[in-house]
């Protein structure tokens, strides 16, 4: 027999509800379609999902401090570009040309935060802002001709082949890992949450809130800027479009994964179902040959579901919390 | 105040930056934003031509992707402010009608590049159009790769870029017509095709082109309203497919779909010469006004590029002009 506490506490998990709407497609998917529940499916799921969710990742933490970003599809563009040129037209060594490409994540994302935060402008202005700036310095500083990705580049060691995995899959899990441990396990996860749920209580607590936002928009810009590395690395290609719109998947992602719009609610491990939950929905719109026109549509309705889910089991937790308190 | 003069330097910057006065003043004006690589092209072919002829040109992006209210409230600006000529892209039949008029009737020559009025000169009063007829490209498209169609049963997948988007649904209604013709030419044949929503993005469109090509492995071709599916390539290899074992065909000349035309996974493209789509309406611009000569339709794009001519064309395409 389950304990009610110990259901109260599966039901208040952020990913509750992105983890029971994947079990339940996928349950229903292996049985609808037989070339789903496949190797070869799984691999072109997987190949572009490590990008997806680590955009995703970095969103959701950011969204646990309390703040929001826009800019990270352009973000995703900037680093690669950056990146590439110093290889292509300066011959610098691809490793300190993907350091400085991220740099300039970092610094997109200390911009974030100093406009926010120090000037108390609402993050989805500031963010929105620096989507179309940060896209025009992509434009700007390849000239609208970003270099060709360099044949002898080595890109083994990120997105090489291991049996049916790329290796970005392994950088996915292992960066997720350190930001579960970090968000779970250490104080400066606490903070996050503190800082997220009451930033005024937080402060009264002494949590340099300006810190911990600040970390968090440059941490989610540098995972913004690592996955348009993985990508323009396995596509073996630059465009000044990469990333255009990935903003809204990866808010959707994280959203669907139990972050809160309202901030110090979420989980890395729920950014990863949410991005998974869209990848595969994607999937089986393409493979039950749902009709162009009402591709949008599709997705759109299953995010409101997942969504309106989220909250129902929450209420639900909520619930089953005040009748143990009578 | 430091906030302040940093952007009272900028904005003097931005002035400073504008070309001295010239003869004539020329925009052009698109649905699409700056990060649109194909759209370099086309501003590569304007600005070498405002440069020839020394006029004063601009290209007005979009902020947002394919916002065209955006678009018409730029062009009816440009109007009112009087500019010496007009030149810009339409995708929807109606919306930009009145405002076209309203330049042509105050002496503002208005040409259509890249995309027109599906109805031509009947449905939009511009004077002239240089670009691809995009639904006889698309056909022209799936005739030429059907050559390589092996023997036996076809299933073809159509990939839509952007549903509702003229451009596309013209392109991949071309190809559509050609299946259609091919089904009725073929009755000893199973010919039959899917539509996607492939989307915009090379990443995504590889990857529905791939979930959906491993859950239907009798598919012989794809077929990309633009150049996007180029991105299939990667997870083709991925799921084992070899050289030129599935077909594909598209439009326009980017570093990705040469890369896969030498890689052996994609066969066919068709380049619609953007650089000709920039530099021809300034010119004739030009010539409307400087010497009262009158605007001609120019067809810029039924040029077939296979992998053979890779090689050729990619010096080309270095230089931005292809």
């Amino acid at each position: 027999m389950i304990s009610k506490n110990k259901i109260k506490s599966l039901l208040s998990r952020p990913e509750f509800s992105a983890l029971a709407i994947f079990l339940f497609l996928l349950i229903l998917f292996t049985f609808s379609n037989d070339r789903f529940l496949n190797s070869r499916n799984f691999m072109v799921i997987l190949s572009t999902y490590p990008e997806l969710a680590l955009v995703a990742l970095g969103i959701t933490i950011l969204m646990i401090s309390g703040e929001f970003d826009l800019s990270v599809g352009s973000v995703f563009a900037v680093s690669p570009i950056v990146t590439m040129i110093l290889i292509s037209d300066h011959e610098l060594h691809y490793v300190a040309s993907i350091l400085i490409g991220l740099l300039a994540a970092a610094s997109i994302g200390f911009i974030n935060a100093v406009v926010t935060i120090k000037f108390k402008i609402p993050s989805f202005i500031a963010t929105l802002g620096m989507l179309f700036m940060a896209r025009s310095i992509a434009v700007v500083i390849s000239g609208g001709f970003p270099p060709s990705v360099p044949k002898d580049l080595p890109t083994e060691w990120l997105v090489g082949r291991v049996d049916m995995f790329r290796v970005s899959i392994f950088w996915l899990i292992g960066i997720a890992l350190i930001c579960n441990y970090v968000l779970k396990k250490t104080n400066f996860g606490n903070w996050i949450f503190a800082t997220g749920e009451n930033p005024k209580a937080a402060q009264d607590l002494g949590i340099n809130t300006f810190k911990v936002k600040a970390t968090c928009f440059v941490l989610c810009s540098i995972l913004a800027g690592f996955a348009g590395i993985i990508q323009s690395f396995r596509i073996k290609t630059v465009i000044t479009s990469l990333g255009q719109g990935l903003e809204l998947q990866a808010i959707a992602s994280a959203v669907v994964g139990g972050a809160s719009l309202m901030g110090g609610i979420g989980s890395a491990f729920g950014a990863l179902i949410g991005t998974l939950l869209l990848s595969i929905i994607d999937n089986i719109l393409i493979l039950s040959r749902v009709d162009g026109n009402w591709f949008k549509f599709a997705v759109g309705a299953l995010i409101v579901i997942a969504v309106i889910l989220n909250t129902v089991t929450k209420n639900t937790a909520d619930k089953i919390r005040l009748k143990d308190d009578e | 105040m430091k906030l302040l003069k940093i952007s009272a330097i900028l904005i003097s910057m931005m002035l400073l930056s504008l070309p001295a006065n010239a003869k004539y003043k020329f925009s052009v004006l698109t649905q699409v934003d700056t990060s649109n690589t194909f759209w370099q092209g086309i501003k590569r072919g304007m600005d070498d031509a405002c440069e020839t002829l020394d006029v004063d040109c601009q290209l007005v992006f979009n902020q947002e992707n394919g916002n065209l209210q955006m678009q018409l409230t730029n062009l009816e600006a440009l109007v009112e402010q009087g500019i010496d000529g007009i030149s810009l892209v339409i995708v929807e039949d109606n919306m930009f009608d009145e405002a076209v008029q309203k330049a042509i009737d105050a002496g503002i020559p208005v040409i259509t590049t890249n995309v027109d009025d599906s109805e031509g000169a009947a449905g939009n009063a511009r004077l002239a159009f240089v670009g691809q007829d995009l639904f006889q490209a698309g056909y022209e498209l799936g005739k030429e790769l059907s050559k390589q169609f092996p023997d036996g049963d076809t299933h073809v997948l159509l990939g839509l870029s952007a549903p509702g988007q003229s451009w596309a649904e013209a392109r991949i209604g071309g190809v559509r017509k050609f299946m259609e013709e091919y089904k009725a030419a073929n009755p000893n044949k199973k010919v039959t095709w899917d539509t996607i929503d492939s989307g915009l993005d090379t990443s995504v469109t590889g990857q529905r082109i791939c979930a959906y090509v491993q859950g239907h492995p009798e598919t012989t071709a794809y077929f990309d309203a633009g150049f996007w599916g180029a991105g299939a390539g990667n997870c083709l290899r991925d799921l084992g497919y070899k050289k030129n074992e599935f077909l594909m065909g598209m439009f326009d000349l980017v570093d990705i779909v040469m890369d896969e035309m030498d890689e052996g996974y994609v066969h066919l493209t068709i380049d619609q010469q953007p650089y000709l789509q920039g530099y021809l309406p300034i010119l004739q611009m030009y010539l409307m006004k400087e010497f009262g000569l009158s605007a001609w339709d120019v067809n810029t794009g039924k040029a077939f590029v296979y992998p053979s001519d890779v090689s050729v064309v990619r010096k080309y395409i270095e230089m931005g002009v292809r």
